[in-house]
């Protein structure tokens, strides 16, 4: 059985050889490149003395840039295009070409004959996803250094071991609905759905909760202007704390109510009018202006008043050294979601009628 | 196998009924297939075939009644599927695969398999190995697929329509094979193969089920079928009950009454019919519930 299913499925296979080959190819060099460009504009920069604005400049335009963003969609969209590929079609094509009857009339029961073809699947779609993923993440160190960003969804999910449990998820989901309605344009429907559904809900609604965040808080800055580093209405972010991952960021009140931008506190409230006076005073009469900031179409809010009323910025995020357990929660419960898509898959082919 | 199953027939099924949804496919059916024939299955469209045949492989499961081939219950596991071999409608196969590949397939999902001789019967034949079954002719996949089904030496052959698809000569030729295959297993072989005209596999066969509106309507060996028909002509006005036979279709015309009867009794007065021997095709049709014409070759 294990010789029927090389036979059978050789060329696929190959093919998937071939094409990762092909991303290592182009990602050994590329990567190398990268680190390198890195490595020389870090050390320009120190000898500068003027590392701060490095992640601005470095791989965000022209050709550099557009590399990453492919590569980065291209690792995102794998697990998915595996499915479609390798999943679909490995029982829904038997049904579909009624070579099922061929298959399961041979010396072999139906239900090692759906083992071998699920076992072997498995376990090339993930070792091949653990190969681009390994490769991805390798790539993407540059990035990683640079931007501290591999807390962000975008980049969580195509680094680590999360691409390969994807994988494995997009890959059994398919073979269940190949199993169920056949290899159809539905079937490839709602793969897509179901991917794209649990792809934006799980980063949105479940990740922020595998651990309570940690908490930051700091003063509003009341005076001054357009100074990078303290810019006024911008969350601060904790200091030399690496690649976090930025939940939620208010200016909230001692109660830790969020500030209503629109409907602020009245008495620290000003028209734009208003502010542009107080603050052209300000500067006439030689002093640091006062900050005011309007945002989402309310009034100029008083951060110095603000400030006296105990409003405050609260930041909650997750750290830098929660992002191995935060890869393996969202693993794991990626192979518990598969569990109940390989059930059903053995329900349809045993239980169902040829 | 149990010496006392073997004796009820290589296949025998009590009762056996399957329904899709609401739609009994086959119903009532009783059948006792002797050992070392060859069975021609035969009905119309939808008279349950198809659904009697995957019940025996096992591929699907009766909703009420039950069916013993070679002393046991049609399953889904080797020591069962090791010992049938099947050809399902139109052949399905793995198209970019080629015949030499698809010998191979079976050698390594069967623990007995005679692939030698399925490649001297392709070969004698000259079906191409080496070409992907996606490109040979209706003709030569069949004989693909039949090669396939006797390499596993299987005591019991079931072939669902095996030649509805192919032209006049490539029927000689597949019917030539497997008369040849059911020769050469001197009686260790038993074919079931199922037709909706029984004028194809005539010469083959030596017992003939036939299904009709998923019910047996006829099981037994061709030779006493023949001698236990006939066909009455007689006026119109004539009597046709008569406890000496069965009638089993009556047409009339405007002044004369055709009869296919069962003989209940060989010795029977038979004035005022002209009695005929009828050929087996005739048989086969009236049951069926259709004239000659009507279910006339298409």
């Amino acid at each position: 059985m294990n010789w029927a299913m090389w036979q059978q499925h050789k060329k696929q296979w190959m093919i998937f050889g071939g094409l990762i080959a092909a991303f290592a190819v182009f990602a050994v060099p590329t990567g190398m490149h990268f680190w390198h460009v890195y490595q020389q504009a870090l050390a320009g920069c120190a000898a500068a003395a003027d590392c701060d604005q490095l992640a601005d400049q470095l791989f965000r335009h022209g050709h550099d840039a557009n590399i990453f963003d492919i590569t980065k969609f291209a690792v995102l969209f794998m697990p998915a295009l595996l499915g479609i590929f390798f999943g679909l079609a490995l029982v829904g094509r038997e049904y579909n070409d009624g070579t099922n009857l061929l298959a399961w009339t041979q010396g072999v029961s139906r239900r090692r004959w759906l083992s071998v073809k699920i076992g072997w699947t498995v376990a090339i779609t993930a070792l091949g996803a653990g190969i681009i993923a390994a490769l991805s993440t390798w790539w993407w160190r540059a990035g990683n250094a640079l931007y501290l960003s591999k807390f962000q969804p975008l980049d969580f999910a195509v680094q680590g071991i999360l691409p390969v449990a994807l994988t494995i998820f997009a890959v059994v989901a398919a073979i269940a609905l190949g199993a169920w309605l056949k290899r159809t344009l539905l079937a490839l429907g709602i793969l897509v759905v179901i991917l794209l559904v649990v792809q934006i809900s799980v980063p949105t609604y479940l990740r922020p909760h595998y651990a309570a965040p940690r908490v930051y808080t700091e003063q509003l800055v009341v005076q001054g202007n357009k100074n990078r580093d303290h810019r006024p209405d911008q969350a601060p972010v904790p200091a030399h704390t690496g690649a976090i991952w930025v939940n939620y960021s208010a200016v909230v009140d001692s109660d830790g109510t969020a500030l209503n931008w629109v409907n602020p506190p009245e008495e620290c409230s000003y028209t734009i009018e208003e502010a542009s006076t107080r603050i052209h005073n300000e500067e006439r009469s030689g002093g640091t202006p006062d900050v005011y900031i309007d945002r989402e179409g309310g009034p100029a809010v008083h951060f110095r008043c603000l400030k006296e009323k105990g409003y405050h910025w609260e930041v909650r995020y997750q750290s830098a050294d929660r992002y191995w357990k935060f890869q393996i929660i969202e693993s794991v419960l990626y192979l518990a979601l598969s569990v109940p898509f390989v059930a059903a898959t053995y329900w349809l082919v045993l239980r169902r009628d040829a | 196998m149990g010496q006392a199953t073997e004796d009820r027939g290589t296949v025998h099924t009590v009762g056996l009924g399957k329904r899709y949804g609401s739609f009994w496919a086959l119903r009532n059916c009783e059948i006792v297939i002797p050992r070392g024939g060859v069975c021609a299955l035969v009905g119309p469209n939808g008279a349950g075939k198809t659904t009697l045949l995957k019940l025996l492989t096992g591929l699907n499961r009766p909703t009420e009644g039950s069916a013993t081939v070679l002393g046991q219950t049609p399953k889904q596991e080797s020591d069962y599927l090791a010992e049938i071999g099947y050809l399902a409608q139109e052949v399905p196969m793995y198209k970019q695969m080629t015949a030499a590949q698809h010998l191979e397939l079976g050698a390594h999902m069967n623990k007995q398999w005679d692939g030698q001789l399925a490649v001297k019967r392709l070969t004698g034949l000259g079906v191409p190995l080496d070409k992907p079954v996606g490109k040979l002719s209706g003709g030569q996949r069949a004989q693909v697929g039949l090669a396939m089904a006797l390499a596993k030496k299987p005591k019991l052959l079931l072939l669902d329509e095996p030649v509805a698809a192919l032209d006049p000569l490539a029927r000689v030729e597949f019917l030539t094979s497997l008369a040849e295959a059911a020769a050469d297993a001197a009686g260790e072989l038993t074919v079931i193969m199922s037709s909706h005209l029984l004028s194809d596999l005539e010469r083959v066969c030596d017992f003939v089920v036939i299904l009709a509106a998923g019910k047996t309507q006829l099981s037994d060996e061709i030779d006493h079928v023949l001698k236990t028909h006939r066909i009455l002509i007689g006026p119109r006005t004539a009597e046709t009950a008569n406890p000496a036979y069965t009638v089993i279709k009556a047409s009339h015309a405007a002044s004369q009454t055709d009869l296919l009867v069962r003989l209940n009794d060989v010795q029977f007065r038979s004035a005022p019919w002209h009695v005929r021997e009828p050929d087996i095709e005739e048989i086969v049709l009236a049951y069926m519930g259709q004239t000659k014409t009507e279910g006339g070759v298409q």
